[in-house]
């Protein structure tokens, strides 16, 4: 694993980021339009850097199912806060999560650091558009899922093999287009074109992806794998989220994707302290 | 016997039980000073004093004590590239002929309710005395220091300190640190003998 480059910030090989999610919708299935307005949304930005995150990720499209926005309504939702953040916050990492090549040449006018394609790959313009303007990207696996369309009969022969086969046949694209070698991630996108047993598997079988070599994402936070898992509705998914959120952490995911980032923190650092990663904060006790 | 340094013999100076934030930088930088100061000239050995391996630490399987540990560590730390012997006391090393020594040493771990040791109201009183000696290099109140109640008081390196009194002479003194922030009585000091 090597050092991350994330538009403007660059981060040592050891670190793992809080990627803070940031929701200019009225509509997404967790906040459910609590940071709709600008100002809440605003005030959700700082108090997810009040509390250590590193990046955060604004969205203007629920990614479910939903009435439809189009391009010009997704950049009137968050090319000018990315520009109100960027303002506000110049070491924060701004990253946004967008699947349009149209979108993203729009806030990284606006001084977005990270262009988070959570549909896959679907728009091949937003990798071009990445490396146009110098800025990292994710690279997701959807299993070739048109966006904001659920899972139906979805199968794979072997869901951490063809997560790994996608992320990292995009990952080379955008190397080969021009996007820094240090500014791509992977991420085997939870939920997305995947039943519970699929994200329990990609879960379980993580350290494959870190192996590939590419700094691992993972998103994980308050999804309906966890509640299925575990009889949860959103809301109650806290404990279920972190716990899948260690193993992630142990087997070597750099960059988690979160609602809570204080709970996040704790847990990755707890589990990489364990795996040998990171050192306690301090030690006096038996060592007086 | 020119050059003498102490330190204590605390674990958490050795690199290896080192956290993110250092709980006690002025120590540290003392200790290091102390010992940078002790191989200013590059002396050929440095005699390593404190206490060997207890029996518990050897029914453990653990053979080589803190205080060598730690000895061994500050010097790596400060570049010295010389030969480092460690002795206990107890087995007579000449420390007389020896031309630096660095003595792991601390007071009681009896200090205070979130000490090792919680409390033991004779700490002050004997750990003041030893301070005050280092302090002003005075060699008769460290000849002097009981190993016995040193053990019941949970210090470490009473009989390195009583040894090295007892090669000491015409002393001048300095005290970089003293001071119990964890409930154990620290020093780092150093002596230039006549």
């Amino acid at each position: 694993m090597g050092a991350l480059r994330l538009g403007r910030h660059e981060f040592p090989a050891d670190a793992t980021l809080m990627m803070a999610i940031v929701n200019r919708t009225p509509d997404s299935f967790y906040d459910r339009g609590a940071t709709w307005a600008e100002d809440k949304a605003f005030e959700r930005v700082e108090r997810v850097v009040a509390d250590g995150a590193e990046i955060v990720d604004i969205g203007g499209v629920k990614a479910g199912v939903g009435p439809d926005i189009d391009a010009a309504e997704e950049i009137g939702r968050v090319a000018s806060f990315v520009a109100r953040v960027r303002a506000a916050h110049p070491d924060l990492v701004i990253s946004v999560d967008t699947w349009r090549a149209e979108v993203g040449r729009a806030v990284c006018a606006e001084g977005a650091d990270l262009l988070n394609d959570a549909w896959g790959g679907y728009d091949p313009g937003l990798a071009e558009v990445a490396a146009e303007h110098d800025v990292a990207l994710v690279c997701t696996h959807t299993g070739g899922l048109t966006p904001r369309t659920n899972p139906y009969r979805m199968e794979y022969d072997d869901v951490v093999a063809d997560a790994i086969r996608a992320t990292v046949a995009q990952a080379e694209r955008a190397v080969s287009l021009g996007v820094d070698r240090r500014s791509v991630v992977i991420d085997p996108a939870h939920d997305f074109g995947k039943n519970t047993f699929h994200s329990l598997e990609v879960t379980r079988r993580l350290d494959e992806m870190v192996a590939s070599g590419w700094p691992v994402l993972v998103s994980l936070s308050n999804k309906d794998f966890v509640g299925e898992t575990l009889d949860r509705p959103v809301g109650e998914r806290l404990l279920g989220t972190l716990s899948a959120t260690a193993l992630c952490a142990a087997a070597g995911a750099r960059i988690f994707r979160v609602h809570e980032v204080t709970e996040t923190r704790q847990v990755v650092d707890m589990a990489n302290a364990v795996a040998g990663r990171l050192l306690p904060h301090h030690a006096t006790r038996g060592l007086a | 016997m020119r050059r003498v340094a102490f330190a204590p013999a605390a674990p958490l100076l050795l690199p290896g039980y080192a956290g993110r934030v250092d709980p006690l930088p002025d120590l540290r930088v003392a200790c290091h000073e102390a010992v940078a100061w002790l191989v200013l000239d590059r002396p050929a050995r440095v005699l390593v004093l404190g206490d060997g391996p207890t029996d518990a630490d050897r029914a453990r399987g653990v053979t080589t004590g803190f205080a060598e540990r730690v000895g061994s560590a500050l010097l790596a730390a400060v570049g010295y590239e010389g030969e480092a012997t460690f002795a206990d006391p107890a087995t007579g090393p000449d420390v007389d002929g020896a031309p630096a020594v660095l003595v792991l040493a601390n007071g009681s771990a009896r200090r205070g309710d979130e000490a090792p040791g919680y409390v033991d109201e004779r700490a002050f009183g004997v750990d003041e005395v030893l301070v005050k000696a280092l302090a002003d290099g005075d060699t008769a109140p460290l000849a002097a220091a009981d190993p016995v109640l040193g053990a019941e008081l949970m210090a470490a390196g009473t009989s390195a300190l009583n040894a090295v009194a007892a090669a000491a002479h015409d002393v001048r003194a300095s005290l970089l640190y003293e001071g119990d922030p964890l409930g154990v009585q620290y020093w780092v000091a150093t002596w230039e003998c006549g």
